[in-house]
């Protein structure tokens, strides 16, 4: 038998409804909104509240892509969340939205890519079509850095909070759909960008607090540096693997990491920047949600219409990046909206 | 399954030196060896020293297995680590594994489904070479849940231990069968039987989650048990269903090893004689993701699985979640040796 | 005026979005240029391409006016051109 074809059959996405404005952060710690805006192109981010945690956010996101592919809770088979801040170490957050979505006859895993995740569970979600074994598979990107940012800190005022889910179903062959992607990881650079406490290397404790363990590390000048190259090595590597070329693709959808990485790929790669779908000035760097974030606003703002070449493009720590090539095949029923207009 | 056969290749595992006796812990918390081996079945756990993490656990796993495969790190396309205790938040273990390998050419991610982590992502990983999109994958279940217990709550310390494992995917021909069906399952309603209850987004860590001691695992004993007898049956029967396979053909029952009653519980419900069941436990107690693939390399080293034979594993942990799988071993040592040791 | 200087000045003003005339070899990229660190790693990863050489992080932090930069550009190609 042959192997099938698989596609995104519905999308939805959600942010928490508090907005932290480069405005308020100047208010707070003395930063200007003209600095911050330089430096990444964030204007505003979404903040969770003290009580939400990251299936908070994945849980409407999931059912509104259900509903966008006329799906029941029940009639799911798998669900991977792609998260690098699940509620808990255990259980999993895929099992928490699992149980809270009600879908009873799925099985439920949590995937870490860190920025990555999202497209690698697109490519594990991909097989377990692809073979046969599932029909209904879900794909979450969901993180709330929020809690583990220090807001004294001017380099993370990239981050905010996000969720963003496609479902996964097999389409006709001449539809294409998700046509192939490239995953990447040099652990051997893993230290820089980390979480450095929490985990089993330094479980947490007062001194690794008080040593201020549990903040995000970042190298400003490696993480750009990495970020430029892995960019260029995913959409290079993944559009060789398919018989398409750069001058195919019609919309690119990256991680939204930093607005200044845009500029010189789009040169690198001789191509137009407005090629690249940009929201980064509204949510900042949303971890594993960005790219299906950028894909609902893609999709609900008409840059993305059913039969597009896309190209996604992701990176983050790990380090890990990864790319697809997908015909996109998903178009929106009346009614539903952009995500906040 | 449409796609190409698959099956294990390669296979390896490490536990740390420090053996932790049931006669330290009486020395340690308000228990008794009897106690311990008569509610659970352990006689003894492997703790990881101060300074190693899951990932130092994994990479001598991981070597073994490439090894026994007889492939470099490089030719490597994935790996995957099932965990629930990473070395951190991120990057994940896998990527940390990957670089510590030379698995210079792999992809790298962790997968959490807890102690029914190593079946998921041997399902992730058999379909990631089924349908051709991976050739070699590396999977690996490894925990140090030691790091997260509190050594003075004697109903779940005495539990645990650390290890890990790891086994190669590749290609098989289609007439060794290799891996033959899955079933994964997951009840997150029942999730807070047995959870962490700080360290992630809904309780960041800060001092007054340390104070309130909502860094240490928390497990509701009795719901536990009856999950898991059910859990352990629930996965054989649906995995079984999906083949022309009946509980007779099964050469081998690899259970998670958490508790030594749940395994004799299925066994009479199975009518099948415990001789037929992979126990570890005593040696080792229960090692979350590790501790099937644990067991698989004690089973080979001992002769007791041998290329050809019909195994079925069976999982169930936090989340709640639950797995099964069916495969026809393809994998058969050069020589005999013991789970490697620091 | 070399041909190097003539093609990092470009693209100096490129990513820098300013006139060509107010770039000399005595310009400081940080002082008098206002690059940033992003500016800079993008101008350090378009040199790499640009003249197929490889600077270190260590090396494109070390060096402070455009001048310097084009000597060192200068100097890794001849490196190059001796080795092969």
């Amino acid at each position: 038998m042959k192997l099938r074809t698989v596609g995104i059959t519905g999308i939805g996405a959600h942010v928490p409804e508090q907005i932290l404005s480069n405005a308020d952060l100047e208010q707070r710690h003395h930063v200007s909104d003209q600095w911050i805006r330089r430096r990444t192109g964030v204007v505003e981010r979404r903040i969770c509240t003290r009580e939400q945690a990251t299936s908070d956010l994945a849980v409407p996101a999931a059912r509104q892509a259900l509903a966008a592919a006329g799906l029941r809770p029940e009639e799911v088979q798998f669900i991977i969340t792609a998260t690098m801040t699940p509620d808990h170490l255990w259980p999993s957050a895929g099992s928490t939205i699992q149980g809270r979505l009600g879908a009873v006859n799925a099985g439920a895993c949590d995937l870490n890519a860190a920025c990555s995740g999202f497209v690698y569970a697109l490519a594990v979600g991909t097989q377990l079509v692809r073979s046969g074994l599932y029909d209904n598979v879900l794909v979450i990107g969901a993180d709330v850095i929020s809690k583990f940012v220090d807001w004294t800190d001017p380099k993370t005022y990239l981050f905010g909070d996000g969720a963003g889910a496609v479902v996964l179903q097999p389409i006709a062959d001449r539809e294409e759909g998700l046509i192939d992607f490239m995953l990447g990881s040099d652990g051997s650079r893993g230290d820089i960008l980390q979480l450095p406490a929490g985990g089993s290397r330094r479980p947490s404790s007062h001194e690794t607090l008080d040593q201020g363990l549990h903040r995000p590390v970042m190298d400003g000048y490696d993480t750009f540096e990495f970020a430029a190259t892995a960019v260029m090595d995913s959409i290079e590597k993944v559009l060789a693997r398919t018989s398409y070329s750069i001058e195919d693709v019609d919309l690119i959808v990256p991680h939204q990491a930093n607005q200044r990485l845009f500029r010189p790929v789009a040169k690198w790669l001789g191509i137009s920047v407005d090629k690249f779908f940009v929201n980064i000035e509204r949510y900042g760097n949303t971890v594993a949600a960005s790219v299906p974030i950028g894909l609902y606003e893609a999709v609900h703002r008409k840059r993305l219409k059913k039969g597009d070449l896309v190209v996604l493009t992701a990176f983050g720590a790990g380090l890990t990046w990864a790319g697809a090539v997908l015909r996109w095949t998903y178009s929106p029923n009346d009614g539903h909206e952009i995500l906040h207009p | 399954m449409i796609g190409r056969s698959v099956g294990i290749t390669g296979i390896g595992a490490y536990v740390p030196e420090r053996v932790l006796t049931n006669a330290e812990l009486e020395r340690m918390v308000e228990t008794s060896d009897e106690w311990i081996r008569t509610r659970t079945g352990i006689q003894e756990r492997r703790i990881a020293a101060p300074t190693e993490a899951t990932s130092d656990l994994a990479v001598p796993a991981a070597r073994q297995a490439l090894a026994a495969a007889g492939i470099e790190p490089e030719a490597l396309d994935v790996v995957i680590t099932a965990t629930m205790t990473p070395d951190r938040l991120w990057p994940s273990a896998a990527s940390t594994i990957q670089g510590r390998l030379g698995a210079t050419r792999a992809a790298a991610f962790d997968v959490n489904a807890a102690c029914s982590g190593f079946v998921y992502a041997l399902a992730l990983g058999t379909h990631m070479v089924g349908t051709g999109f991976a050739h070699k994958v590396l999977i690996i279940g490894a925990d140090a849940v030691s790091k997260f217990l509190d050594w003075t709550d004697r109903n779940i310390c005495v539990l645990f231990g650390d290890g890990a494992g790891a086994v190669v995917l590749e290609p098989v021909e289609e007439g060794e069968e290799g891996m033959v069906s899955f079933f994964l399952g997951s009840d997150g309603a029942r999730g807070e039987t047995m959870y962490l209850p700080a360290g992630g987004s809904r309780r960041p860590p800060s001092h007054e989650t340390l104070d309130q001691g909502l860094h240490a695992p928390l497990m509701d004993g009795y719901q536990t048990f009856e999950f898991a007898t059910f859990a352990i049956m629930d996965a054989i029967e649906r995995v079984l269903k999906k083949t022309p396979y009946r509980i007779e053909d099964v050469d081998l029952i690899v259970p998670h090893q958490a508790n030594i009653r749940i395994i004799k519980t299925a066994a009479r419900w199975l009518n099948v004689p415990t001789e037929r069941f992979s126990i570890t436990i005593d040696r080792y107690g229960n090692t979350v993701a590790a501790s099937i693939p644990l067991c698989l390399y004690e089973e080979v080293h001992a002769g007791r699985l041998k290329k050809g034979d019909l195994v079925l594993l069976t999982s169930f942990g936090a989340g709640l979640t639950w797995a099964g799988a069916l495969l026809r071993w393809t994998y058969e040592p050069a020589s005999s040796s013991r789970p490697s040791s620091g | 005026m070399s041909d190097v200087f003539v093609r990092f000045r470009q693209m100096v003003a490129a990513v820098r979005g300013i006139d060509e005339d107010r770039i000399t070899p005595e310009s400081r990229l940080v002082e008098d240029l206002e690059a940033d660190s992003i500016d800079i790693v993008e101008l350090m990863l378009d040199a790499e391409r640009e003249f197929g050489i490889n600077i270190e992080k260590q090396e494109a932090q070390s060096l402070r006016t455009v001048g310097e930069i084009v000597s060192f550009i200068e100097a890794r190609l001849a490196e190059q051109s001796t080795s092969s």
